[in-house]
């Protein structure tokens, strides 16, 4: 081959390859990120009051009998998230979604979920959350996910609000906002499909006005897995038939009326929890948050109302809450509700809406003041109570007897937090649990319990 | 004497731009990416920067951007949003 041909070649190959590698150049990768550190002194999470069933610690506060006096535990913990998004274009991208707990000093050299903080590490500990595919069909105009994605209720998650696989399609219809989806929780059968727990859904949001929107909501969860599928781990203190069908249906509302927005929600449940519980699902959970500009700063409220079941009929009106995948977190408790900032430990005195089936009747109050651009801090205050006494209520182990009280407590917590970058904030917080007449006597001896506290301190790095 | 005028001239037209280029050269040359992490090639915005970027650019309204333009950018502003949500959503649950 002479130098003329040999040039000729090179120039087609490079050609070729400029060609074949456009397409690939036109790929945006986009990598997003968290660190959450947080250091914890308490009597509360990873105590023995701390209802663990499965051995782990996490789940509702449980004073039953013991000890008055709860040990401090002191922990630090760390979570990173590692979000990677391949984007072809504006209509088309993967999104995957990682994450790695663990706690100091925890194990090393091992393979195990949440662990890896002790000396050595080397563990394998990578957790996936998301892998879904996010594209707008070119055929329908509308926006579709499919895939293992993050997906919420209409209802300021009371109900779910987790990672699950599905598909959800959404469009825009001028002031209207609609979306439908299929979710499957759970294929637990020898054969797929069979012994399933299924979720559709279907959601609209209306733009009345620019500051009025009105929604709707309906959830079809339909459980089919068999008695042979342990429902322990799945749902904490909740009663379940071995296969159960829930109907939610719901409204919500947002109103913006200038100094301040009110929002709130109305959901009903219908359905079955069959054999061997059998009984009919007739319960609701109902909501109204205001936050306005109050002085220098924002001033916050919530109120909560969940039904709760006193048990013995045949139907009953315990809020089924889809175990403990959801959460409220409005009212900015640390001890009450669960934590916002809570990693792998994670627990509270209302842990799920169902609450043991009790139902809850809360209200918050919260005020954010900005002091300079770096410093703000936050004061808020909560009371809970349970909707309906039931057998899950504590009992006094001397006499046997539980209080007349429904009255479960009231959280008083603040928060001091400087941002030290544009993305990193490092916050200082407290948090203290008056405990109700809910409590009293409940606890060994027939003392009553240590009201609950919790030290904290939050490192917050997004990006 | 014309001859020495341009010289002059042009020594002088020298003395005046040589150190503005100089000091331009050591900017160019210092590798702020190296030295400050800034302007690296690839660089992209924090998902803080990106909402930031974005809420300005619709707050220009329809002095810039068209109906169709408008709703893109708030589009793109919600999936940011939903994409700090998800980064820092709570929960743990012990999972």
């Amino acid at each position: 081959m002479g130098f003329k041909k040999q040039t000729l070649a090179l120039a087609a190959a490079a050609a070729l390859t400029a060609a074949t590698a456009v397409p690939a150049l036109a790929l945006e990768n986009e990598f997003h990120g968290m660190f959450r550190l947080k250091g914890v002194v308490n009597n509360f999470n990873a105590t023995p009051v701390i209802n663990s069933p499965e051995g782990v610690p996490y789940g509702f506060y449980k004073p039953d009998n013991l000890d008055k006096k709860v040990p401090t535990a002191t922990y630090i913990e760390q979570r990173a998230r590692i979000m990677y998004i391949a984007k072809a274009n504006d209509d088309l991208k993967l999104v995957t979604h990682f994450e790695i707990d663990s706690r100091w000093g925890d194990a090393s050299y091992t393979n195990a979920r949440n662990k890896g903080g002790a000396i050595g590490a080397d563990t394998v500990n990578i957790e996936t959350k998301s892998v879904y595919l996010d594209f707008n069909c070119p055929l329908t105009g509308s926006n579709v996910k499919v895939g293992m994605q993050p997906y919420y209720d209409a209802f300021k998650g009371v109900l779910f609000d987790a990672d699950m696989a599905g598909l959800l399609v959404s469009r825009s219809f001028g002031k209207l906002d609609a979306a439908a989806g299929f979710f499957r929780f759970d294929d637990k059968g020898t054969i797929p499909g069979k012994k399933t727990r299924d979720m559709v859904a279907a959601t609209a949001k209306y733009a009345v006005t620019k500051d009025i929107k009105v929604g709707g909501a309906y959830y079809f969860i339909d459980d089919d897995r068999s008695e042979t599928d342990t429902f322990v781990r799945d749902y904490i203190i909740q009663q379940q038939g071995d296969t159960n069908t829930v109907h939610n249906i719901g409204v919500n509302a947002e109103a913006n009326l200038g100094l301040v927005t009110i929002d709130g929600f109305f959901l009903y449940q219908f359905g079955s929890l069959r054999a061997p519980v059998s009984r009919h699902v007739s319960a609701f959970a109902g909501n109204v948050g205001a936050r306005g500009k109050i002085g220098p700063g924002t001033a916050r409220t919530e109120f909560l109302y969940v039904s709760g079941d006193k048990g013995g009929s045949s139907t009953t009106n315990a809020f089924q809450s889809v175990q403990d995948e959801h959460g409220f977190y409005n009212g900015n408790m640390q001890l009450l509700f669960r934590d916002a900032y809570a990693m792998t430990i994670d627990n509270a005195i209302v842990y799920t809406s169902n609450n043991k089936d009790q139902g809850v009747i809360a209200g918050f109050i919260g005020y954010d003041l900005p002091i300079t651009s770096k410093l703000s801090t936050s004061v808020n205050a909560g009371f809970a109570a349970v909707a309906k006494d039931n057998g899950n209520k504590p009992v006094n182990p001397v006499t046997g007897q539980a209080n007349k009280s429904s009255y479960l407590g009231t959280e008083v917590n603040a928060s001091v937090d400087y941002k030290l970058f544009d993305n990193m904030t490092a916050s200082v917080r407290g948090a203290y649990v008056i405990l109700g007449d809910y409590y009293n006597g409940v606890a060994a001896g027939a003392e009553d319990p240590r009201d609950p506290y919790m030290g904290s301190l939050i490192l917050n790095y997004a990006f | 004497m014309k001859k020495m005028a341009v010289l002059m001239m042009t020594a002088f037209a020298f003395s005046a731009t040589v150190p503005a280029f100089a000091a331009e050269m050591t900017k160019e040359e210092k590798d702020m990416c190296l030295l400050a992490s800034k302007n690296c090639a690839g660089e992209v915005d924090t998902l803080q920067k990106k909402v930031k970027k974005l809420q300005a650019e619709i707050k220009k309204g329809k002095k810039v951007y068209s109906a169709e333009e408008l709703k893109k950018l708030e589009q793109k502003l919600k999936e940011a949003n939903d994409m700090v949500d998800a980064l820092m959503k709570q929960g743990g649950g012990g999972k």
